[in-house]
């Protein structure tokens, strides 16, 4: 019983060896197409009947074309009409902004690490903006700070390269907030993110940092999660949709933290 | 017994014709694709100076999806999107739209959490930043609108989806992201006379209306401040 199953194995494998092997030499050769039809071997194919279509006429499209003269009827062109947008506003600082090109440089090292903290503090919060429509008053949720609002910081430690000092202790530098991002339910946080960090040297130009500050209130949604399949047992997930309207934290950047970023 | 032995030959024999006629003849017309969607995500990650590995993949099957897998931080674009690319910056809105994802979702513990349990607020966020991506990359971020126009969902209010925006929630983001940060892009709109984005700013009156009026007062509230 053994033996015949080995020798059924046997033959099998060396069959199906023998047949890749051919399929191989066959596709490097190009005699083997998809279909598995060589391509020196004539074929004798029959030869197909023409196909001729009927001449189906119509009767009412006949009466039509007699009636009326095909000169008067017009047919509507396409026209192209582009629907324009309306002028862009542009803020000062907008208008200061290039579009970047690529380079294809990439910065393989860090520059000097620059400490610094925020002069204030800094949190983002929800608000609305009044805009005036005649004597009313419409209200529309946005989301503070705003993008592209200064925030100034302050440099802890003198920075250094080799013996010199680059930058000194207690400078300011200015940054902008790049995206605010607002809390949302099940437990999203609030997330900032502070980037462009600019620094005036000793002749007034001004040189960029590297870096950027992303920054996230606390999350409560893995808290929420454990709450529900604490409480689904007793509570029949009626616990679920409660928990799911808490929101998450504020994003703030602190004074009392440090942040760095690379000259 | 030997009907066994018959089944077991022929069922070998089908196994290994199978792979008898191969499809190397094929895959030479997919490279040029697939080193179309490495060298732009290459050039987004290098550009962003992003320090995460991520890899872009694609993939031959007609569907038309785009796949990130967050465990091997990897892209995959289907074949079934290439016809609604027309050029490279709509190819790198997809792409960094995934690799926005992506760096989300691996930048803090909770932060899985938090995209699951809040996906909409996390999709809006992705949105922009893929736009700071493509930016930053050298790309047009305009063409993100045209992309999303011509192949994101508008589901009927009965089908709102708890998940997902709408493709018309996320050109209005898009749209209002844009003009506060980056309305250059749409002072000197390159894709102004395509037909996706005409219909575009058919279809978004009213958005781009208070995206108008809302920017008009900051500008406004911000030179008041700054004459006092």
């Amino acid at each position: 019983m053994i033996k015949k199953i080995f020798t059924t194995f046997l033959i099998a494998t060396c069959f199906m060896t023998y047949s890749n092997a051919a399929a191989y030499c066959a596709i490097c050769k190009k005699k083997v197409y998809k279909g598995g039809v060589e391509k020196n071997v004539k074929q004798e194919i029959p030869k197909k009947k023409k196909f001729e279509m009927p001449n189906i006429t119509d009767d009412t499209a006949e009466d039509l074309a007699s009636s009326v003269s095909t000169k008067q009827i017009k047919r509507k062109k396409y026209k192209e009409t582009i629907i324009l947008d309306e002028p862009v506003l542009i803020s000062e600082e907008n208008k200061k902004f290039k579009r970047p090109q690529y380079t294809g440089k990439v910065n393989t090292e860090y520059g000097a690490e620059v400490i610094l903290k925020p002069v204030y503090k800094v949190s983002t919060k929800n608000s609305h903006i009044k805009i005036p429509q005649g004597k009313k008053y419409d209200k529309y949720k946005i989301a503070l700070p705003e993008i592209g609002e200064r925030i100034p910081f302050k440099v802890v430690k003198d920075v250094k390269k080799g013996d010199e000092i680059i930058i000194k202790k207690d400078t300011i530098v200015y940054a902008k907030i790049g995206e605010v991002a607002p809390r949302a339910m099940g437990g999203a946080p609030a997330e900032m993110t502070i980037e462009q960090f600019e620094i005036k040297d000793e002749n007034g130009n001004i040189k960029p940092l590297d870096g950027s500050i992303n920054s996230s209130g606390y999350s409560l949604s893995f808290w929420i999660g454990l709450a529900e399949l604490a409480t689904t047992p007793f509570l029949f997930g009626l616990a679920v949709p409660l928990l799911r309207l808490l929101p998450g934290g504020q994003a703030v950047i602190s004074p009392r933290k440090k942040y760095v970023v690379y000259y | 017994m030997r009907i066994l032995r018959g089944v077991l030959i022929l069922l070998l024999l089908f196994s290994s014709i199978n792979f008898c006629l191969a499809d190397e003849l094929i895959l030479g017309k997919d490279i040029k694709y697939q080193q179309a969607v490495m060298k732009t995500g290459f050039r987004i990650l290098n550009s962003n100076n992003i320090p995460k590995r991520i890899t872009f993949f694609y993939n031959t099957d007609n569907k038309v999806k785009v796949k990130i897998n967050s465990r091997y931080k990897s892209v995959t674009i289907y074949k079934g999107v290439l016809p609604y690319i027309e050029d490279e910056n709509e190819l790198a809105a997809i792409i960094s739209s995934g690799i926005a994802e992506l760096t989300d979702m691996h930048s803090g513990f909770f932060r899985r959490f938090s995209i699951s349990f809040s996906p909409r607020k996390y999709e809006v966020k992705a949105d922009k930043k893929a736009v700071d991506l493509m930016v930053n990359a050298g790309y047009d971020p305009i063409a993100f609108i045209n992309i999303i126009n011509k192949t994101a969902a508008q589901p009927s209010w009965f089908e709102y989806n708890i998940f997902v925006h709408s493709g018309k929630e996320r050109m209005a983001y898009l749209y209002q992201y844009i003009y506060e940060k980056y309305p250059i892009y749409l002072a000197d709109n390159r894709y102004l006379k395509t037909l996706y984005y005409q219909n575009f700013l058919l279809d978004s009156k009213e958005s781009r209306k208070i995206t108008r009026m809302i920017q008009k007062e900051r500008i406004r509230i911000k030179e008041e401040k700054t004459k006092k």
